[in-house]
């Protein structure tokens, strides 16, 4: 299909390449250069999407980043991103477009019965209509939801790679217009390190799309393309275009959204490279060069396709290349809007007139237009557009002096295109982001930087409200230059450097104007069409007054009500004249009404960059013990500790993991099991004070601890709730190994540094990690001392090496730390060698144990041979709310010393007869398994439906088939358990059916210890 | 991100830190003299001050060390950083409504 | 001794000698190579306690290096880490160092302890490694702010790591990172760095 609307040259497009797109399955061409919106202007398509709420037909607004209307789905299948900008768009061979908010189709649309039933949907509708019964607000959601049609989300993972870095420098430009190059080559000048963020594909900003303009004595793009050449060459300036800086933290610290990929063809993108990057910048100075959003004039029937900023059509044809219409009206209420006019006439395009809310246009572009012999009516508002899917006409009438009031019904105009211009807005919103203070300029009537908040911070250029060229320049010049100075680098020579210098028409700035934020029509407001504020809200000026009539005073109520500058959009167009219009409905000087907060992202950011790298396997650290490689191989179930794989059991052939367990259970109780315990634990305690210090983090004594001896503490957070347990060995004089459960190694250590060094720090003590330095194995079971006689020269028998004892020696030659500790309950050793021996030595167990069927086990016949022996263990058992008294372990805490948590046990309620203490259970049917977590109840409570609350009786916290007692064994805790030994308890499951047990006493198992002292 | 500036180890990125409350309340140091609502004062209580709050920073994936930071919880701008045990520096009065 | 034969490094699993080569290709942005087993001690104390400082320097061969510096003398690199925390890495087993290190500090208090078997070591080169490092810790790598010599910890994206500059070339070689992750974390930090690289082409070297 041909270009219907391209013009025969001009622009920044290349028309020797033709690319071919889809846009709702209709095939379409354009040239490289130009981005979607151009692209379907040049086929002669304005009519691109249905609006949020009342699914009006809606066209191309803008031209860049602040489109409202033209959002776009992009892309098929996994990757297909709804949501993105037309305008922002860079058009590849094969790019395939949707329009969202539709259905069945654009042209045909179910949802646009919402616009003639308008009237039934004012502000608040939703919040006044769905409110009641509560209970049914998910039901009318999903309706709303599917109805407003936000665009879809892909079904599919995600097939691309996204990546993310942090950067350091000296100084963020924000913008590659003409003060964003300025300020960026005055600092790189300097040696300073400079990152200049550019959203679009090309510097020069609103350069790209002007005429007859010179800066130092070149054509304006010359000038731009030799900033880029000498940036470029600067080793310490990194130039980032297609990158949008979105969001400013705190600290100097902003966010960039770098689009890698996304301008080229799938087939042409490098698989190696990401799609997006996101930059997380760290830097000493900021310039905000973002340039300035032109405001539309708020009129009847403000929306139609074909209705467009004055500022965006001067792009299209001059940038890219594009006549967005054959016969335009172009309504201004300033100097600048003829800029428009002078573009449109010189592509061709007839002005049928130029409707000018001025009484006495002047200007230098409203000279050139009337030299230029254009129709200019002055006084004059479009008060109503006629068309439907494009705009197909307006109204023209002469205001009163007010400018409340049209005079008449106003003169029928044809038209297929309407361009407005309202005044400008400074992109202020990563400044005030940044906490930084606006302040109202009456003159221009926007919105412009004030205080900064944060010294580190400069606006230059239209950003700061300066918007002839000249001024730009040296602002932008200025600030780089400062922002240099203050990260530490001076300009070099001894004559100060010159800012640019600007000449030509158009780098005047946009005054004289006459500001109107509301343009009456000849009917009131509200009745007969709609004066769009917000486009992509759908938010009318008629809905501002209502929310005001309804009593909502503050514009940030005034905003959630009616939802004018929310979502993706941030009121890039409409929050000047909204606030405008409220402060005129409420006769205050617009200042004092204020802005609403800025809110980041600047423009929607899609979530894989922020994911990065960090998905899949490498989603989060994946810790592996020494011995990993053996466990993989044969046969380990892994279970995740924390961020640990451990073995949860070895599954032999044919087994379920009941039966793996059963049979690891057995070959610990009978004869020799062999568990990796690396994991836990290991802090180093070396000092004068170690022992001052064991006996204030333990709640159990440490004075008399031998060497060579080890012991059993319990640690309390200072609530007195238990926080961790383990066995601390006493390895010299002043020389102790603590250790620690596995999922708490790190806070536990936390926990150490904090007290020693914040609130002892007179006791000498250091504490170093030594967890992986060690590989640790637990040989457990009858036969333990037999098969570590084969590897050790050591004296292992019991009058040697008692229970509780700690050893080094030598083990297969290597050196060793044996522990003489249990958590089974069987006579067990921990052997712990330098960790790059771990799987030589399990190996070696391994192969010498087969006498004895050593047998390899993971945590679960661990959990289950302690639960038979009534061990608690911190996480299962206890929660954080949990004491030593209730797991009946007050024998652990000191009566004569003070510790952390003391005091907190002794506040009445812990003694409270009723806290939950632990207890064991056993089923009334031996072959039941409670789940762990099942409450238990008192009485069996009625069915089908019990009054609620059920009164709870405890929990079941651990729960097994011990193949050892040839029964099931629970733990739980019970409210006042201890005393309702032989009490019988229910566990009602989730299945309907109801578990009978009884309380029984928590050790099971072998209760005096004779096996683990053998 | 906050950018703090460790005193031993210079300014790092937030991430590095863990966030340690109040500075500056002691122990008590005869724990089982004080009455419930003294304990519990001193075990859960905080200022939470709207202004310059001092508050205990430990660089955890740096030096491990604590220390003491001064820190605007309206504007989040750091004042002061000092070491364990050291007084807080002077620091103008801020206040807000 | 033991057999050294017997010892698996942390990341023994990779099998990376199956596509180890002797040199990065210049096309290759990025070269990483795992470094042998490292011996280190962990040394604690107060440099204000002189004497013991004096003790541990005299033994060490090295003045104890500042904050934020690794100090270099026959042998052995000595890394401070924290106001009174450095590490010695030598050749060889720690052992014997560990055991003079004692003997020499005496009484002062210092803790001595040997902590290499829980770490593992990465060596990132090449024109890209900065960017590459970039990608996963908020420290500044730039010259004018991480120099020859210079020790840092820091993150890996999820890992604690230890960061030294050893050598820094503007020809085609670039820098060369010594990288130290805890040995659990080794295989995750390893697996990190390759996919990151991704982009710069990477060598594995032997």
């Amino acid at each position: 299909m041909a270009q219907r609307f391209r013009l025969s040259d001009g622009g920044l497009i290349d028309r020797k390449t033709t690319l071919s797109f889809t846009f709702e399955g209709r095939r379409y061409r354009g040239h490289p250069g130009d981005s979607l919106a151009s692209a379907l202007l040049a086929n002669g398509v304005h009519f691109v999407a249905r609006s949020f709420k009342y699914h009006r037909p809606r066209g191309i607004f803008a031209a860049g980043a602040e489109e409202p209307n033209a959002l776009v789905q992009l892309g098929e299948d996994a990757r297909t991103e709804p949501n993105l900008r037309a305008t922002q768009i860079e058009l590849y061979d094969g790019l395939a477009a949707n329009p969202q908010h539709c259905w069945p189709s654009l042209d045909f649309d179910v949802g646009g019965v919402n616009d003639r039933l308008a009237r039934f949907f004012p502000a608040g509708f939703y919040y006044k209509t769905f409110m009641w019964p509560a209970s049914m607000w998910m039901k009318y959601e999903a309706v709303i939801r599917q109805a407003a049609g936000l665009g879809k989300a892909p079904s599919e993972a995600d097939p691309d790679s996204y990546d993310k870095t942090f950067a350091h420098a000296d100084l963020l430009v924000v913008g590659g217009g003409p003060a964003g190059l300025a300020a960026a080559l005055a600092a790189a000048r300097s040696g300073a390190r400079v990152v200049l963020a550019e959203q679009d594909a090309r510097l020069g900003g609103w350069l790209l799309s002007a005429a007859g303009v010179e800066i130092d004595g070149q054509p304006a793009l010359e000038w731009v393309a030799a900033a880029e050449a000498e940036l470029q060459s600067l080793p310490e300036v990194t130039l980032l275009k297609r990158t949008q800086c979105f969001g400013v933290y705190d600290h100097n610290f902003f966010a960039l959204n770098e689009r890698v990929s996304d301008h080229l063809p799938l087939a042409a993108r490098d698989p190696r490279l990401p799609r997006q990057r996101l930059w997380k910048l760290r830097v000493k100075q900021a310039v905000f060069a973002t340039g300035a959003i032109e405001r539309p004039l708020v009129f009847r029937d403000n929306d139609r396709p074909g209705i467009m900023l004055a500022s965006a059509a001067e792009t299209y044809v001059r940038r890219y290349g594009v006549k967005p219409g054959t016969k335009a009206v172009v309504f201004t209420n300033n100097d600048g809007g003829y800029g428009a006019a002078l573009a449109l006439h010189r592509a061709g395009t007839k002005v049928a007139a130029v409707v000018d809310l001025r009484e006495a246009p002047e200007g230098p572009l409203t000279a050139a237009a009337q030299a230029a012999g254009l129709d200019i009516f002055a006084g004059h508002a479009v008060i109503g557009t006629d068309g439907g899917k494009r705009i197909a006409g307006c109204r023209i009438a002469p205001l009163d002096e007010s400018g409340k009031r049209a005079f008449g019904g106003g003169t029928p105009l044809d038209c297929d295109l309407l361009v407005s211009s309202g005044g400008w807005s400074p992109t202020v919103h990563l400044f005030a982001q940044a906490k930084g203070k606006l302040v109202w300029d009456e003159a221009q009537a926007c919105f412009v930087p004030g205080d900064p908040g944060r010294p580190e911070q400069r606006s230059a250029g239209a950003a700061n409200g300066a918007f002839d060229l000249t001024t730009g320049l040296e602002q932008g010049h200025a600030a780089g230059l400062a922002a240099a100075a203050a990260a530490g680098f001076k300009s070099k020579g001894r004559r100060k450097p010159a800012p640019p210098k600007a000449a030509g028409d158009g780098t005047m700035g946009f005054l004289p104007a006459r500001f109107l934020y509301l343009v009456p029509s000849d009917r009131p407001l509200g009745q007969g069409g709609k004066h769009f504020v917000d486009l992509q809200n759908d938010v009318a000026a008629s809905d501002l007054q209502l929310a005001l009539r309804e009593g909502y005073g503050s514009i940030e109520h005034v905003k959630r009500y009616t939802t004018t500058g929310m979502g993706t959009d941030q009121g890039k167009t409409g929050n000047v004249n909204a606030i405008g219009i409220v402060a005129e409905q409420l006769g205050r000087p617009l200042p004092e009404v204020g802005v609403t907060t800025f809110r980041l992202p600047y423009t929607p950011v899609t979530f894989g960059i922020f994911a990065g790298r960090d998905v899949d396997d490498l989603l989060d650290p994946v810790r592996t013990t020494p011995m990993q490689t053996w466990h993989k191989s044969n046969g380990a179930v892994f279970e995740d500790v924390g961020q640990w794989k451990r073995p949860w059991y070895f599954r032999r052939p044919g087994e379920d993991m009941a039966a793996a367990v059963q049979r690891e259970c057995k070959a610990v109780r009978d004869s020799l099991g062999l568990l990796d315990a690396s994991t836990l634990g290991k802090i180093d305690i070396q000092g004068p004070d170690a022992a001052v210090f064991l006996n204030r983090v333990y709640s159990n004594a440490w004075s008399k601890l031998a060497v060579g001896k080890c012991r059993y503490g319990l640690m309390l957070g200072e609530d007195g709730m238990v926080m961790d347990d383990g066995v601390t060995a006493r390895l010299g004089e002043w020389h102790y190994l603590m250790s620690t459960t596995t999922g708490n190694a790190a806070a536990v250590l936390a926990h150490l540094e904090e007290w020693l060094q914040t609130e002892w720090p007179e006791l000498k003590v250091y504490l170093t990690s030594v967890t992986e330095q060690w590989a640790t194995l637990q040989l457990a079971g009858p036969n333990a001392c037999k098969l570590l006689s084969r590897f050790t020269d050591l004296d292992l028998s019991p009058e040697a090496f008692g229970f509780m004892e700690v050893k080094t020696a030598e083990v297969m030659g290597v050196p060793a730390r044996i522990f003489r500790i249990s958590f089974t309950g069987e006579l067990s050793y921990e052997i712990n060698v330098p960790a790059s021996y771990g799987q030589a030595v399990w190996e070696a167990f391994m192969r010498e144990g087969e006498t004895y069927g050593i047998t390899p086990f993971g945590t679960e016949t661990m959990h289950v041979l302690r639960a038979e022996k009534g061990f608690i263990i911190v996480g299962q058992e206890t929660d954080g709310s949990v004491t030593p008294l209730d797991l009946g372990l007050e024998g652990l805490c000191s009566k004569t010393k003070d510790f952390i948590g003391k005091r907190s046990l002794a506040r009445p309620d812990m003694a409270l007869p009723d806290r939950k203490q632990l207890v064991g259970l056993e089923t009334e049917d031996p072959s039941e398994v409670l789940p762990e977590g099942a409450q238990l109840t008192e009485s069996v409570p009625e069915t089908p439906t019990p009054a609620s609350p059920v009164p709870i009786a405890g929990h079941v916290t651990s729960s097994y088939m011990s193949p050892n007692l040839g029964r099931s064994l629970a733990l739980a805790l019970v409210k006042g358990g201890r005393e309702k030994l032989g009490q019988r308890l229910y566990a009602p499951l989730a299945d309907g059916r109801t578990l009978a047990c009884k309380i029984v006493s928590p050790v099971f198992y072998d209760p005096e210890g004779e096996k683990m002292r053998a | 991100m906050l950018l703090i500036d460790c005193p031993y180890c210079g300014p790092r990125a937030e991430v590095e830190f863990s966030y340690g409350n109040e500075a500056h309340i002691a122990r008590p140091l005869q724990p089982e003299a004080l009455d419930d609502d003294d304990w519990a004062d001193y075990l859960f209580m905080k200022t939470n001050r709207k202004g310059v709050m001092l508050e205990r920073w430990v660089h955890s994936h740096g030096c491990r060390r604590w220390f003491n930071v001064a820190r605007d919880t309206v504007t989040y701008e750091i004042l002061a950083v000092y070491p364990m045990g050291a007084k807080p520096p002077k620091l103008p009065e801020r206040s807000y409504l | 001794m033991p057999e050294e034969t017997l010892r698996l490094s942390a990341l023994a699993s990779l099998g990376l000698a199956a596509h180890a080569v002797a040199a990065r290709a210049p096309e290759q942005g990025i070269a990483l190579r795992e470094l042998p087993l490292p011996a280190l001690l962990n040394l604690r104390l107060d440099p204000k306690e002189t004497a013991a400082a004096k003790a541990a320097a005299r033994t060490l061969g090295l003045l104890l290096p500042d904050l934020g510096q690794a100090g270099l003398a026959k042998e052995l690199v000595a890394y401070r880490l924290g106001p009174d925390e450095w590490w010695i890495k030598m050749e060889g087993p720690a052992a014997a160092l560990e055991t003079k290190l004692r003997a020499a500090l005496g009484d002062s208090h210092a803790a001595v302890t040997e902590i290499g078997e829980g770490w593992a070591q990465i060596e990132v080169s090449g024109p890209q490694a900065r960017s590459l490092l970039a990608k996963g810790c908020p420290l500044d790598f730039h010259p004018r702010a991480f120099a020859i010599g210079e020790v840092k910890q820091s993150l890996l994206s999820k890992a604690d790591a230890v960061y030294r500059l050893i050598s820094d070339d503007d020809d085609a070689s670039g820098a060369l990172f010594e990288i130290t992750i805890r040995r659990s974390f080794a295989d995750y930090a390893w697996r990190w760095l390759a996919d990151a690289a991704g982009e710069y082409g990477l060598a594995v070297l032997s």
